[in-house]
C-alpha cells in the first residue's frame, strides 16, 4: 500500500498507473510539437482557478489539512 | 416535437399529469436495461403537475418534464456524481439552473446517471453501473453526461440538463442521436455544479430537437451573481431562428484525420445540404487536432485534482470506517471512495502542479491554448460556424476501451477545442451508419449561439431519429 496525493494505492494500482503513465505522458508531449515554433509568451490567465506556479506554504492549519496538496506529502512513482 | 409539445401543454389538450404518467411509464419499462437515471421521485413529480395545473402562470416550460445530470445541485434529491464518496449526499439548495427552469414551469423526474465527477467519455465509470446507449444496448452511450442524454434519445424525459468540460454534452448527444448544446463560457450559471475543471466547465441542454436547446437556453441564460465568471452580455431570443443565406461555413480537412469514412461522409453531406439553403462553403486551414488536444488535459488534469481535494470521506454525508491518524484515514477512504479514473487524473493532476514541474506542463498547456486561440479566431475572422465530426467514430461496444485510457481520451480529440476557447458548439444527429447515430459538430463564435442553433434547425429537418 502507498500513499500518493492523499490517495491510498495498492500495489496493483501503483504498477497500473505507473505504465499507464507512461502512454499519456507520451500523449501529452505532443503539445510541445505544437508549440515548438510559437514565439509569443504564455497568456497565463491570473483568473483561472488553479495557479500551480504558486505553491509557497500557507500557515493556516485548515488549508494544511483540507487545503491544496504540499510537495513534502507526495511521493512520485519512480518512473514518473 | 419540443414545440408541439408544448402547445399541447399550454391549450390542456395534455395536462402536466397526464404528461408526466407516459414518461413515468416509459421509465419504469424501459430504465432496467438501459440505467440513465441514479434517483427518480415519481411522487414529487406527480406532485409538482398537479401545483403547476393550479397555477394560472404559464411558463416557458410549462409542464416540460426534465431530466438533471447527477452533478448538478437539485434540493429534494440526493447529488452523487455517480461516486460512492457522494452517495449520501443531499444538497440543501438549488442549482441557479434549476431554479430557473423550475421558475418557467418545469418538472425534475429524476438525476441522471454519469461518468462519476464527469470523468469519462463513455458513460462507463459511473458507481452505479455504466449507462447503455438506447440505440443499440451492447454500446455505450458516450459521456460524460451519458444518462442525460440516454434519457432524452429513449423518450425518459422531454429534455435534460448537463455539463460540458471537454465534450461531455456533445459526445454522448452525438453517439445517442440527439442535440446537445455547450455555450459559451460564462453564459449559464455554474452556481451548483460540482466542479471538474472550472476555468472550463459549463451547464447546457440536451434535447430531441433543435426548438428544446433553444428554448432551455433562454431559460437559463444569463447572469447570476452567485458565479463571478457570468457574462453581462446581452442575451437573444434563441428560438427565434434567422436565415442562414450567406453565412460562411468552414471546415479543415485536419479535422476529418483519423475520422471513420462513415462520419467524414456524414459531415460533408452535412456541408452541401448548408449549401443548398445558401451558406457559403469555405475550406479553411486549422491545426490537427490530435496535436493539440492533449494541452486540454494538462489543463484538466490540476484543476481536477484541486477541485477534489474538498473530498476527504467524511463531509458530504460519508462516515469513516477507517481508523488511524487523520491523513492515513483520509488517504484510506479516498483510495476506497474514488473509481480508477478519478484517482488516476488526481494522481496525473498533481503531479503536474507539484513544484519542479513548475514552468513545465502547465505553462505549456497554456501557450498551446494561446496558439489555439490565435489560429481558431484568425479563422473566425473568415467564417462564421466551423463544421466538423464530433467524435471521430461511432458508438462503441461498452468495455471495448474501458482499460485504455489513451484510446478513451481520444474521443476528444474534436470536442475540447471549443471548451479550451471558450467558444459556442452543438451537436447535430445529422446521419446513421447502419443503426448507429452519426453527429456533427457545429462550432460559432463566443455567444452567437443564436446562429449556431439556426444552422442546426437547417440540418433538422434530415436527421434520422
Amino acid at each position: 500500500m502507498a500513499e500518493i496525493a492523499r490517495l491510498a494505492l495498492t500495489e496493483d494500482e501503483l504498477q497500473r498507473f505507473s505504465k499507464e503513465a507512461e502512454e499519456i505522458f507520451k500523449l501529452l508531449e505532443r503539445v510541445k510539437n505544437y508549440v515548438k515554433d510559437w514565439e509569443k509568451e504564455a497568456e497565463i490567465d491570473e483568473t483561472a482557478s488553479v495557479r500551480p506556479d504558486k505553491t509557497e506554504e500557507h500557515d493556516y492549519p485548515i488549508l494544511k489539512t483540507f487545503g491544496r496538496i504540499k510537495e513534502r506529502y507526495l511521493v512520485v512513482p519512480r518512473n514518473l | 416535437m419540443i414545440e408541439e409539445l408544448l402547445r399541447k401543454l399550454r391549450s390542456g389538450e395534455i395536462t402536466p399529469t397526464e404528461h408526466v404518467e407516459t414518461i413515468i411509464e416509459a421509465i419504469e419499462e424501459k430504465d432496467e436495461k438501459i440505467n440513465a437515471f441514479i434517483s427518480t421521485d415519481f411522487e414529487a413529480a406527480r406532485k409538482r403537475a398537479k401545483e403547476l395545473e393550479k397555477d394560472e402562470k404559464k411558463g416557458k416550460l410549462y409542464g416540460l418534464v426534465f431530466a438533471v445530470k447527477d452533478n448538478i445541485a437539485v434540493k429534494g434529491f440526493r447529488m452523487t456524481c455517480a461516486s460512492k464518496m457522494l452517495a449520501n449526499y443531499h444538497p440543501p439548495y438549488n442549482a441557479t439552473v434549476v431554479e430557473r427552469i423550475l421558475r418557467e414551469g418545469a418538472i425534475i423526474i429524476g438525476k441522471t446517471n454519469m461518468d462519476e465527477f464527469a470523468c469519462g467519455s463513455s458513460g462507463e465509470t459511473s458507481a452505479f453501473g455504466p449507462t447503455r446507449n438506447p440505440r443499440d444496448l451492447e454500446r455505450v452511450p458516450g459521456g460524460s453526461s451519458s444518462g442525460s442524454a440516454a434519457a432524452v434519445a429513449a423518450g425518459l424525459a422531454d429534455l435534460s440538463l448537463a455539463s460540458d468540460t471537454g465534450g461531455s454534452i456533445r459526445n454522448p448527444a452525438s453517439f445517442c442521436g440527439v442535440f446537445g448544446l455547450k455555450p459559451t463560457y460564462g453564459l449559464v450559471s455554474r452556481y451548483g455544479l460540482a466542479d471538474l475543471a472550472m476555468s472550463l466547465d459549463v451547464i447546457g441542454p440536451i434535447a430531441p430537437d433543435v426548438y428544446g436547446l433553444a428554448i432551455t437556453l433562454e431559460v437559463i441564460a444569463g447572469k447570476d451573481p452567485k458565479d463571478v465568471r457570468t457574462s453581462h452580455a446581452k442575451l437573444d431570443v434563441y428560438s427565434s431562428f434567422i436565415p442562414i443565406e450567406h453565412v460562411r461555413v468552414g471546415y479543415s480537412e485536419s479535422l476529418f484525420e483519423g475520422a471513420e469514412n462513415g462520419v467524414v461522409k456524414w459531415t460533408k453531406r452535412a456541408l452541401d445540404r448548408l449549401e443548398k439553403e445558401g451558406a457559403e462553403i469555405v475550406e479553411v486551414t486549422l491545426p490537427s487536432p490530435w496535436d493539440t488536444f492533449p494541452a486540454y488535459y494538462l489543463v484538466m488534469y490540476p484543476e481536477f485534482a484541486s477541485a477534489m481535494q474538498k473530498f476527504d470521506g467524511l463531509k458530504y454525508g460519508n462516515v469513516w470506517e477507517e481508523n488511524g491518524d487523520l491523513y492515513g484515514v483520509i488517504a484510506k477512504e479516498r483510495g476506497k471512495l474514488f473509481g480508477r479514473e478519478v484517482k488516476r487524473r488526481i494522481l496525473f493532476g498533481t503531479l503536474i502542479s507539484m513544484k519542479e514541474y513548475v514552468g513545465k506542463w502547465y505553462t505549456l498547456a497554456k501557450r498551446a491554448v494561446a496558439k489555439l486561440r490565435h489560429e481558431y479566431f484568425r479563422v473566425f475572422e473568415e467564417v462564421d460556424i466551423i463544421v466538423s465530426p464530433t467524435v471521430p467514430y461511432l458508438p462503441f461496444k461498452l468495455g471495448e476501451r474501458i482499460n485504455d485510457p489513451v484510446a478513451m481520451y481520444m474521443s476528444d480529440a474534436l470536442t475540447v477545442t471549443a471548451n479550451l476557447l471558450g467558444v459556442p458548439a452543438l451537436n447535430v444527429p445529422y446521419g446513421k451508419e447502419g443503426h448507429l447515430p452519426v453527429g456533427i459538430q457545429l462550432m460559432g463564435r463566443k455567444f452567437e449561439e443564436r446562429l449556431l442553433l439556426s444552422a442546426a434547425k437547417v440540418l433538422e429537418g434530415e436527421c434520422p431519429w
